[in-house]
């Protein structure tokens, strides 16, 4: 004899479908973990694509005054938004006034920066902020170990030139050789989630 | 039968189940995964747009710059700006240097106005008490961001120290570039690179005169850049015989030759690159050849060195303008990171050159083993003297970097006559000064990276 209700088939039907869901869940859970993760770092791309895309700081000069062994340079902020001015270095001078070193031997010059307005010179406070965590936007500093960085990064915010109207002016004490080129690299930096992540490469020749 | 009817209804209802279960799931598992394709998609397009809006950005930012041109008459203080754009362009901020003081003037938007057609500012009218005369660095930064930064209104072609090329002149001394005119020339030949994007032509190498003796004099020509501009400020005439000079060259071009021609080059392939009528020489860099004179009469009378894109070259030229001569030289160049003993030198190129049968034959040596393909550059023929140079990747044979020094001599005898008469060089420091950086920023700036 068979015995065809045995198990209803709106029963078994439930029961397949519930089994369906609960694995599809289970990988779509897996792919959403790693999707959120993508996700995440593609945020943060996406949000430092769109700071770098507007942000328009202009380095109008930089020069070296001699008599009081610091590079001086002068910037603008010409977008419409306030920029973070964020690390800077002399290419080819490693001070000992650095401000973040690392195993890998990274370091940026320490600087301060100021407001003129009016002829008249206003030194700016620095904010201090943590690096984000994702290191990819570390890497074109060839600092692969992010975790190696105990210092807070320290910004200025530069507001735009025609809400403060005027410029700012950047100060790096630095002995340099005289008759000599060098590189210099400003990065702006985008508060991204309460964490700093390097936004924008601005680079500067100075001959001495 | 009814048996069969209710197991067939069974499976029909289980399938129909089945299919209503595997449904709903799908439904279930489309509605999770929906948000997550919609938010990638959100994602593409944000990109697209903020690609496309820094594009448009960028683009407006080259218009500006190239409609902008611009000079500084010291002597009257004043600086003569050619807005070309159609429209008013704002500044707000002027630079001023002599060298020793600098002034920075901030303007409020809309106060200083650059209008279409020339317009002539005096730079005491925009407040800055330098001595006009002893300005050395002016920049005007526009609204949009640009700094046009006029050079002398008496000179455009300016000597930069630290990158070792005599002359350059790019958007900051020539802005826009230099438009010429039909009956306009522009050769050049040796070991160069091209790249194109539409009329867009980017070319830098080593130049190496041809033998054909096609430049003024019937000399054997290595560059020639005849240049007739309508603005009377600016206009360029160079002609160059010498094997080892560099070139980079910006050019906006809508027809130009392109060929190879080995002539003058040995283990390399040499090119040619020709344009003649109408173009506009957007960058031009370029770098003589170091000449150490040999201070004694025979047979070496200079000893040449000059920097690559990520090499050096080296050579020698020969005394050998006397009439109906034809000489037989054989000889030694010695590169040394210090310097040493000659017995003592890592990198040796050994050569031979037979005017009379144009023979040459040039031979690297790195710690006593041939360095193989080395490309040799030579000029032969009955004037002016013979030069032989070699090319030597400094960094990869004794670890040299940008800005440091090395040091090179030369040891050359001549046979010609029956007896030889050997000729030796001092020790020559020169510090090497790779175009590599210069070069990459050049043709970032015009095709990208």
């Amino acid at each position: 004899m068979i015995n065809c209700k045995s198990i209803s088939p709106v029963l078994s039907a439930i029961i397949l479908a519930a089994t369906m869901i609960a694995l599809g869940i289970v990988i779509l859970m897996w792919i959403s973990g790693y999707s959120t993760m993508v996700i995440k770092q593609s945020q943060i791309d996406l949000l430092r694509s769109e700071q770098a895309a507007k942000e328009n700081l202009v380095i109008v000069h930089a020069t070296y005054n001699n008599s009081e062994g610091k590079v001086l340079m002068y910037l603008l902020n010409m977008g419409y938004s306030e920029v973070l001015l964020g690390p800077i270095r002399i290419i080819g001078l490693q001070s000992a006034n650095y401000i973040i070193f690392t195993p890998e031997g990274i370091w940026f010059n320490n600087y301060s920066a100021k407001a003129v307005v009016n002829s008249t010179e206003t030194t700016l406070t620095a904010l201090t902020m943590s690096i984000g965590e994702v290191s990819e936007y570390l890497e074109n500093l060839e600092i692969r170990n992010p975790s190696a960085i105990t210092d807070k990064i320290k910004v200025y915010a530069l507001e735009p030139c025609n809400e403060i109207n005027g410029f700012y002016k950047v100060e790096i004490p630095a002995e340099l050789s005289l008759n000599t080129a060098y590189r210099v690299e400003v990065w702006t930096v985008v508060n991204i989630y309460g964490k700093a992540y390097l936004c924008k490469l601005y680079t500067t020749q100075l001959t001495t | 039968m009814n048996v069969i009817r209710m197991a067939r209804k069974s499976k029909l209802k289980a399938g129909l189940a089945g299919l209503v279960a595997g449904l709903i799931a799908a439904i279930a598992l489309l509605t999770i995964l929906l948000p997550i394709i919609m938010q990638y998609q959100q994602h593409v397009v944000e990109s697209y747009q903020l690609e496309e809006y820094a594009t448009a950005l960028q683009n407006q930012r080259k218009i500006e710059e190239k409609g902008l041109t611009s000079c500084y008459d010291p002597s009257s203080g004043t600086i003569s700006v050619n807005n070309t754009l159609g429209v008013s362009v704002v500044v707000v901020l002027v630079y001023a240097s002599d060298g020793v003081n600098e002034e920075v003037k901030y303007f409020q938007p809309g106060t200083l106005v650059i209008e279409p057609g020339v317009n002539k500012i005096s730079i005491s009218d925009l407040g800055i008490t330098l001595e006009a005369s002893r300005i050395r660095t002016l920049k005007l930064v526009t609204s949009r961001g640009i700094i046009i930064q006029p050079p002398y209104c008496s000179e455009v072609v300016v000597v930069i120290k630290g990158l070792s090329l005599n002359m350059v002149l790019g958007v900051e001394q020539a802005p826009g570039g230099i438009s010429v005119k039909s009956g306009s020339e522009l050769f050049v030949h040796g070991l160069i690179n091209k790249t194109d994007s539409n009329t867009l032509v980017f070319i830098n190498g080593t130049l190496v005169p041809t033998p054909e003796s096609t430049g003024s004099g019937n000399m054997p020509l290595a560059f020639r850049a005849d240049l007739t501009v309508s603005d009377p400020n600016i206009g360029l005439t160079i002609e160059r015989y010498d094997v080892g000079d560099y070139v980079l060259m910006v050019v906006n071009t809508s027809s130009y030759d392109y060929y190879q021609s080995d002539s003058g080059c040995y283990n390399v392939h040499c090119y040619n690159f020709e344009i003649s009528g109408k173009f506009t020489l957007l960058e031009f860099a370029y770098s003589y050849v170091s000449k150490y004179d040999d201070s004694s009469d025979d047979p070496l009378r200079y000893v040449l060195v000059n920097n690559g894109y990520d090499y050096a070259i080296v050579g020698v030229e020969f005394n050998d303008e006397e009439a109906g001569k034809w000489g037989l030289y054989n000889g030694t160049i010695y590169v040394s990171s210090a310097e040493t003993n000659i017995n003592e030198v890592d990198v040796v190129i050994r050569f031979f050159v037979d005017e009379e049968n144009k023979v040459i034959n040039a031979t690297l040596y790195a710690n006593g083993s041939i360095v193989n393909n080395t490309a040799v550059f030579y000029r032969i023929g009955d004037k002016p003297s013979t030069q032989i140079a070699v090319l030597v990747p400094v960094e990869d044979l004794f670890n040299i970097g940008p800005e440091d020094s090395f040091w090179v001599k030369a040891v050359v005898s001549d046979c010609s006559s029956g007896t030889c008469l050997v000729d030796e060089s001092e020790w020559i420091s020169f510090t090497y000064k790779p175009f590599k950086l210069f070069v990459d920023r050049v043709y970032e700036k015009y095709f990208g990276e």
